[in-house]
């Protein structure tokens, strides 16, 4: 009915034009809510919903951008109900419809969001008809497009601006009769999550909608924004950014950072670090596929959030530019590059940039470096004409980290329960390691100590926040007691040597042969080649084992997807056993300690597989000579002197009550089964002993010993000491029966 | 001339006084109202999104034949160029839908769909939006051909579903890539199609975008943004007022392509999909925004879509694995069977379905849950005229489920026997009229009746949907085998989105 009376009062119909609603003037329709879901409570009536025209919640400044982004007076208010659908939202009826066209048009919104519960989605539907006559029996409520938002937007305190493309298949504008689809009503979904979870409703509001042409957000609170959605992946596949690098002849070093043809944007500060000092000329490189593009650099050089790109009237970048080279931008009509010399035209990514000179009072620090490809176009986040658009034309960007440093890395310890020390021995206390230079440090526990690896933090301003301003000030590495060699020692990779001072966080503990708590991978992906894992034993969750070569059996960790793992190393190894049962197992998550190679494995012996783990003592026994045995601790470090020729595979199970029995599984060429040896303090030869914690079925063993037999108590069967079945003792001498040694003489 | 003046002032003072009333409203801060849903029935929440009522008819039908008969049996492709004679067309018989359905419905399929303009533009019917149809046949059979009328008839007599496949690109037309191809040709034709019958449960909107072809002459390589070409929304709208049951397939947006066409989905596959961005057909997105269920299409043959010379039938037992990894993977399966010059199914293929129809009825057909005695760790409290009791799972009542309360996304569900039985597969359904939550189970067995064994490890045992069925010896290619002997059947759904629903569960 009010709209009836409203669009009597209307205009005609508006061509693409740009068009504008905002709330603070009547130049919108009625609003309602609207839900895309066919039995929604709001389509029965059983719900009116509540949306209206309100008071501006928030006009503050936005402390990022410097002023206040959103000074209307009125804006649009929707309560976002729990029980609505995913597609709920709020519906304005527009005063003139507007005609789709099939270029993408943009509707921008300004949303404040501070109440909703989670990141999530927005979405933009559009309803309305066809303008044919053969189409007059639609009422102009049908919904025409769907124009989700790309990336989450988060709830914030601040007004954000977001933009959501749509098109449809129009005819031209001007013909006659009138042909395409007009929309008549807009509708703005602020949360495409299901509300089933949510306890209570919240607000959400709206204003200053502009439906244009142009993809980019009108303004934006991220620091070194991009004009693009930063998860946008390439639109074509001939024109893509690859590599970014610099090149410095003064320290004669070349860096590179690459892997970047998946996304428009890469962001990697947090990983690529070029360095220069101060009065260094570098020259950055690009590598990318493709022709007709031009390439741009920045640095952030007073660390404020945006690259400044003002040019001198020599074409050269101004004094205190952030855009410090280039090699083709046309303001008029000759082409230029950084260094004021002219190029015939923009076709220039493959002739590389000028170079630069980091200017020599720049103090030492992180500074954000942006790489561009683009097309006759200096803004640091790109084209956005329709015509040039940077994502449309294959361009790239890619921010990095410049260092700019001294020669040396100020190194120190946190002296914890022991000290970290150079190789040779010298106290970290400010120590001044050479820039970009691999460096050997050593592992000094206290007495009643030892470690499970070091943290280390590396760059400036180490005693702050790790990311200021969207920029690391400093990084972390890791690594774990297995990257240390027998003497405690580790050389640090040039690549971490960077920055200005260096921490290095020691994490010793009491007797690092007790259960300690490690890392948990909570996924296949995350195993690496370069580290050693714990084996980490939580009640249901978090058994890490690994295929190998020589087993045919796969990681699993409860409650993930069992699938094989292949790959993995065979130098990979265990940093330290928990003391802690296993408990319980299945059929996949059975398994038994290996040893290969001098590195401890663990191998998934099938079902039913109970396994106590020890912190302590461990024996290896090995298959051709089975009577031979070794004693090893945790670390893998033998003691009491004996040793053996590891000529198989073998492994053990664990051990039972004490520190003198275990249970051991021989595999290789002969396979011997399960047995349970016991060693004593004199090197006494292994004997079978029962240990009732145990019970064994292992499909992968071969036919021959029938571990299990082996070890149940009221087994009648009669074992040689090397564990084979016999059918009656013939000879004198020591036998096995019921899990016991008994003499036959 | 007083009276309009007098109705003008009155509209523009009723505009003031909206207007007046929203600027007096306007300074106030926005207040959130109380306004709720009660459940007297204590229903769980829809865990959004949810199927309409189209998408739920639609699943049930679950396994259905693909009939692609037309130009291109006569010529041997599978893709016509537009530009072969109507007299090429000329079969041997008359074509016979009904054996077609007939053999189908043997095998179990409960419909079928049949194609009636492949990408050659020729029409199967005697349309007046082209003479590219089978008025100008080659033979006294062909121009008396009206497949879309004789296969609803057809499908109608036998109880079966029916729909047709109508290409969207169109080789042959002169207008194809203009304007007006869409409101001229491909909706004028869609209509007609329509009009067949107003039950039909599937229209197929193949995905192919344009490229080379005939045109009416243009002999040019023509493409289209098939994102709005075809302008989807009000199409849809067009043909759901004839056929309101009619789920547009693809391009159509109401159903997904499963993204192969070797006759598997993902066995993670979930209902939901970012349509309108990117997503992969096999298994769906755990938070798309919409439902968009996935459909399977593979071929029964070895040849190719269209029937082809020489070409032999897939086994049962293949069949039966393309079976489980569709329908038994919140998918439906659409079969094809090509029928041949004589517009009959071969005989190879008419014994092949029966065979099929055997070894469904053999494998799936006798259900061991009901006899169970089924004990679950939780049941949702009931509601005044409705109950979440387990004995809904065996009730064959799909309106009927179990259900947990909510906040639990874990539970365990316990079969047992007097006697052991023989079991092989485990099948679920969700019910999935309040959106797809099954995140995550596993499926333990006890021959004893108390030492738990577990089964199917080597599956990804994580999503149900519509339908999930799991062979317990985990292996979909020989999935029979001598089954296992248990007293005890144990289901522990490990993970969901909300509390799990399940309308069936059934132990074959």
């Amino acid at each position: 009915m009010k709209r009836y009376i409203l669009t009597a009062l209307a205009a005609t119909t508006l061509t693409a034009a740009a068009q504008t609603i905002n709330f603070d003037t009547d130049d919108f329709g009625s609003i309602g809510v609207y839900d895309a879901w066919e039995a929604s409570p709001f389509r029965t009536g059983q719900l009116k919903g509540n949306a209206a025209v309100v008071a501006n919640p928030c006009t503050a400044t936005d402390p990022v951008l410097g002023y206040p982004p959103n000074t209307s007076a009125r804006v649009l208010a929707v309560q976002r109900s729990r029980f609505g659908s995913n597609t709920f939202g709020v519906r304005i009826d527009l005063k003139e419809p507007f005609r789709l066209t099939k270029q993408t048009r943009y509707l921008h919104v300004m949303t404040y969001l501070a109440d909703k519960p989670a990141p999530s989605r927005l979405m933009a539907i559009g309803l309305g008809r066809r303008v044919e006559d053969e189409w007059s029996w639609q009422t102009g409520q049908d919904e025409q497009f769907w124009a989700l938002s790309t990336s989450d937007v988060e709830p914030s305190d601040q007004w954000q601006d977001v933009v959501l493309g749509f098109k449809g298949f129009s005819y031209a504008t001007d013909q006659e009769p009138a042909k395409g689809i007009d929309i008549y009503s807009l509708v703005l979904v602020p949360d495409v999550r299901s509300p089933h979870a949510d306890a209570a409703d919240f607000a959400c509001y709206f204003d200053q909608l502009l439906i244009d042409s142009n993809p980019a957000r009108r303004f934006s609170s991220e620091r070194y924004p991009v004009n693009f959605d930063r998860a946008q992946t390439p639109t074509r596949t001939d024109r893509h950014l690859d590599k970014v690098g610099l090149s410095n002849s003064n320290a004669g070093t070349t860096q590179e950072a690459g892997g970047l043809a998946g996304l428009i944007y890469n962001d990697k500060t947090q990983s690529a670090v070029f360095s220069a000092k101060p009065g260094h000329t570098v020259r950055p490189t690009f590598g990318y596929t493709g022709v007709w593009m031009s390439a741009y650099v920045y640095v952030d050089w007073g660390n404020d959030g945006t690259f400044s790109y003002d040019l001198a009237a020599d074409m050269k970048p101004a004094q205190g530019s952030d855009l410090v080279s280039y090699n083709a931008y046309m303001p008029e009509a000759t082409w230029y590059k950084s260094d004021g010399t002219t190029v015939n035209n923009g076709n220039q990514i493959a002739n590389g940039v000028p170079s630069f000179t980091v200017p020599a009072a720049t103090a030492p620090g992180f500074y954000r470096m942006r790489y561009k490809v683009d097309w006759n176009n200096i803004d640091p986040g790109g084209n956005t004409s329709e015509a040039n658009h940077i994502v449309s034309n294959g361009g790239g960007i890619t921010d990095v980290l410049l260092d700019v440093h001294t020669d040396v890395v100020r190194v120190s310890d946190q002296q914890l329960n022991g000290a970290v020390l150079t190789a040779d021995g010298q106290e970290l206390n400010n120590f001044e390691a050479p820039y970009g230079q691999p460096f050997a440090i050593k592992m000094q526990p206290a007495p009643g100590f030892g470690y499970k690896g070091i943290t280390v933090r590396y760059g400036y301003r180490l005693e702050g926040e790790a990311v200021v301003g969207d920029n690391p000030q400093y990084l972390t590495a890791t690594f774990t007691a297995a990257d240390f060699d027998d003497n405690d020692c580790l050389t640090l990779p040039a690549s971490i040597m960077v920055g200005g001072t260096m921490q290095i966080e020691g994490l010793f503990t009491e007797d690092a042969r007790k259960p300690l708590k490690g890392d948990t991978i909570s996924n296949l992906g995350q195993l690496s080649n370069a580290k050693a894992y714990l084996i980490h034993a939580l009640s249901q969750e978090g058994y890490l084992v690994w295929n190998t070569s020589v087993s045919d059996r796969y990681v699993s960790l409860r409650g993930v997807t069992n699938t094989s793992y292949q790959g993995l190393p065979s130098d990979a190894r265990v940093a330290t056993i928990y003391q802690q049962r296993i408990d319980p197992f299945d059929a996949s998550t059975s398994w038994q300690i290996l040893q290969k190679d001098g590195n401890y494995y663990l191998r998934n012996v099938g079902n039913s597989l109970y396994v106590t783990l020890s912190d302590r003592d461990y024996v290896f026994t090995d298959a051709a000579t089975p009577l031979a045995q070794i004693r090893a601790n945790a670390a893998g470090e033998t003691i009491d002197g004996s040793t053996i020729s590891l000529a198989g595979t073998f492994s053990i199970l664990g051990a039972g009550g004490d520190d003198k029995h275990y249970a051991c599984i021989c595999t290789g060429t002969t396979p011997q089964g399960v047995r349970n040896w016991t060693f004593n303090d004199h090197g006494s030869p292994f004997y079978i002993t029962e240990n009732p914690n145990l019970s064994v079925t292992d499909p992968f063993l071969a036919d021959g010993i029938r571990p299990a037999t082996a070890l149940i108590p009221h087994d009648n069967a009669t074992y040689l000491l090397t564990g084979q079945r016999i059918s009656r003792p013939v000879h004198k001498g020591l036998y096995i029966r019921q899990g016991r040694l008994f003499m036959k003489k | 001339m007083k009276h309009r003046t007098l109705t003008y002032l009155m509209c523009l003072t009723l505009a003031y006084a909206i207007m007046a009333t929203n600027s007096m409203l306007a300074q106030q801060p926005f207040e959130l109202t109380d306004e709720a849903l009660t459940w007297p029935d204590n229903e769980p929440a829809p865990c959004q999104p949810v199927p309409t009522e189209r998408q739920l008819a639609w699943n049930e039908t679950e396994f259905y034949a693909f009939f692609h008969y037309g130009m291109n049996t006569y010529t041997g492709k599978e893709w016509g160029n537009g530009d072969e004679k109507e007299s090429i067309f000329a079969p041997t018989a008359a074509p016979n839908p009904r054996q077609w359905l007939e053999a189908v419905k043997a095998a179990g399929m409960k419909g079928g769909i049949a194609v009636v303009k492949h990408h050659d533009g020729f029409c199967l019917w005697p349309t007046a939006t082209t003479t590219h149809n089978v008025s100008g046949a080659g033979n006294a059979y062909g121009r008396a051909t009206n497949i879309p009328r004789d296969f609803a008839a057809a499908a109608q007599a036998l109880g079966m579903k029916y729909g047709f496949y109508v290409s969207p690109w169109d080789r042959n037309s002169a207008f194809y890539g203009e304007d007006n191809y869409v409101t001229d040709v491909f909706l004028r034709q869609c209509l007609e199609l329509a009009e067949y019958g107003s039950d039909q449960f599937e229209m197929w909107f193949d995905g192919a975008n344009g490229g080379t072809g005939y045109y009416g002459g243009r002999n040019a390589n023509v493409s289209v943004d098939a994102s709005i070409y075809y302008d989807i929304p009000n199409l849809r709208a067009r043909v759901h007022q004839i056929a309101p049951n009619c789920v547009m397939w693809g391009v159509g947006g109401e159903a997904r392509w499963i993204g192969n066409e070797q006759g598997w989905a993902g066995e993670t596959n979930w209902a939901m999909a970012d349509r309108g961005g990117s997503f992969t057909g096999m298994y769906g997105q755990e938070q798309g925004w919409i439902w968009l269920p996935g459909e399977s299409d593979a071929k029964a043959t070895s040849g190719g879509w269209f029937w082809h010379n020489g070409e032999t039938v897939l086994s049962a037992e293949r069949l039966f694995q393309m079976y489980l990894e569709t329908v038994g993977r919140n998918a439906t399966l659409i079969l094809n069977c090509p029928p041949d010059k004589s517009g009959a199914l071969p005989q190879a293929t008419v014994n092949r379905l029966a065979e099929l129809g055997k070894m469904l009825g053999q494998r799936l057909g006798k259900d061991l849950a009901p006899a169970a005695h089924i004990e679950v760790s939780e049941t949702r409290t009931a509601g005044a005229a409705r109950n979440y009791e387990a004995a809904n799972m065996t009730d064959a009542d799909k309106d009927t489920y179990w259900a947990a309360n909510d906040g639990t996304t874990a539970a365990t569900i316990t079969l047992t026997w007097d006697t052991p039985q023989t079991i092989r597969y485990l099948q679920l359904m969700e019910f999935i009229r309040k959106g797809q939550r099954i995140k995550r189970f596993h499926v333990e067995y006890a021959t004893d009746g108390s030492t738990w064994k577990p089964l199917a490890t080597t599956c990804e045992t994580t999503t149900v949907g519509y339908k999930r069925i799991i062979p317990l010896n985990g292996s979909t290619s020989s999935s029979y085998g001598n089954g296992y002997q248990a007293k005890a059947l144990r289901i522990s759904i490990d993970d969901s989105r909300a509390c799990p629903l399940l309308s069936s569960l059934s132990v074959f």
